[in-house]
């Protein structure tokens, strides 16, 4: 379902693909707060206190994104955060932040 | 344990209610067990001796808090003294700001980082943190669409920490919810 395609995209876009939902910016917290976290959709969409097919979306979103990877063990998948991928998104976010200018555009 | 240790503490740590700010409630809960389990197995002085440096700290940390609450709250609660009309106002409200501000740091830091945090602040998104409209008005600029995401994100654990129930499929105004909240804090200011 899911596959790790790790997608070109500018600061902003990516901070609007990481912030586009509030299931997103949950997901965002839960493997921030927990970056070894390595759970099944069903256990990650249990932990942010919501349903498999409300997280499915924006989970695959992240996925592509490359910030959370999908792997097997055994007869399940799990996902987990990509350290290095997420560290090289977020500074791409900050550098992208540091262009904006607070009340006003670039 | 070092001497200006032994001193705030001998001033300190023996009063039975500790006074500090809503934030210093965990480090409250730590040192107040330190101190029984110490103090009945072995008198103070012997408490003193096995302090680790860790302890040390954060007893230091905790007294010099105490001792910049404790003028304006001889009451040793939670809450800033009960003072009449607009003065006991003013100090929920600062409680009030201090927990907002220190809840927009934790989630912006567990969203997007503490390197975004650290930019953000140098913008000075987080003076504003305790002005809904303002803070709003920030967000909106620096995140577009995205500032509504982390506004929720702030109230629902501004919430949680408040046992404010909340429902993240119901209509959504933050500065309305931050009202709510701030007023849950007045009621609980003067019920404590």
């Amino acid at each position: 379902m899911f596959r790790g395609e790790q997608a070109k995209m500018s600061g902003g876009e990516i901070l609007s693909t990481l912030l586009a939902s509030e299931v997103r910016g949950d997901l965002l917290i839960l493997f921030h707060k927990n970056p070894g976290l390595i759970d099944t959709v069903d256990g990650i969409a249990r932990r942010i206190g919501r349903t498999t097919i409300t997280v499915i979306s924006d989970l695959r979103e992240l996925l592509l994104l490359g910030i959370l990877r999908q792997k097997r063990i055994g007869t399940s998948e799990v996902v987990f955060l990509d350290r290095a991928r997420d560290r090289e998104i977020l500074e791409l976010v900050a550098n992208h932040l540091k262009t904006v200018q607070i009340g006003g555009a670039k | 344990m070092c001497n200006e240790g032994v001193i705030l503490l001998n001033r300190y740590a023996r009063t039975s209610r500790l006074i500090v700010p809503l934030e210093n409630l965990g480090l409250q809960c730590k040192i107040r067990k330190i101190l029984s389990t110490k103090l009945e197995t072995g008198g103070y002085n012997q408490f003193m001796s096995q302090v680790s440096r860790q302890q040390c700290e954060d007893m230091m940390r905790m007294a010099m808090g105490t001792r910049e609450s404790s003028s304006t709250n001889p009451h040793g609660n939670l809450w800033p003294a009960q003072k009449s009309g607009a003065n006991s106002n003013s100090a929920v409200e600062e409680v009030f700001s201090s927990l907002l501000t220190g809840i927009v740091c934790d989630a912006l830091a567990n969203a997007l980082g503490r390197y975004v945090l650290d930019i953000l602040a140098s913008k000075g998104l987080l003076d504003d943190s305790d002005n809904p409209k303002q803070f709003d008005r920030g967000l909106q600029s620096l995140f577009g669409n995205g500032a509504s995401v982390l506004e929720r994100i702030v109230v629902k654990d501004l919430y949680r920490k408040l046992s404010i129930p909340y429902n993240s499929d119901a209509g959504f105004d933050f500065e309305k919810s931050l009202e709510t909240a701030k007023e849950v804090c007045f009621v609980e200011s003067r019920l404590k």
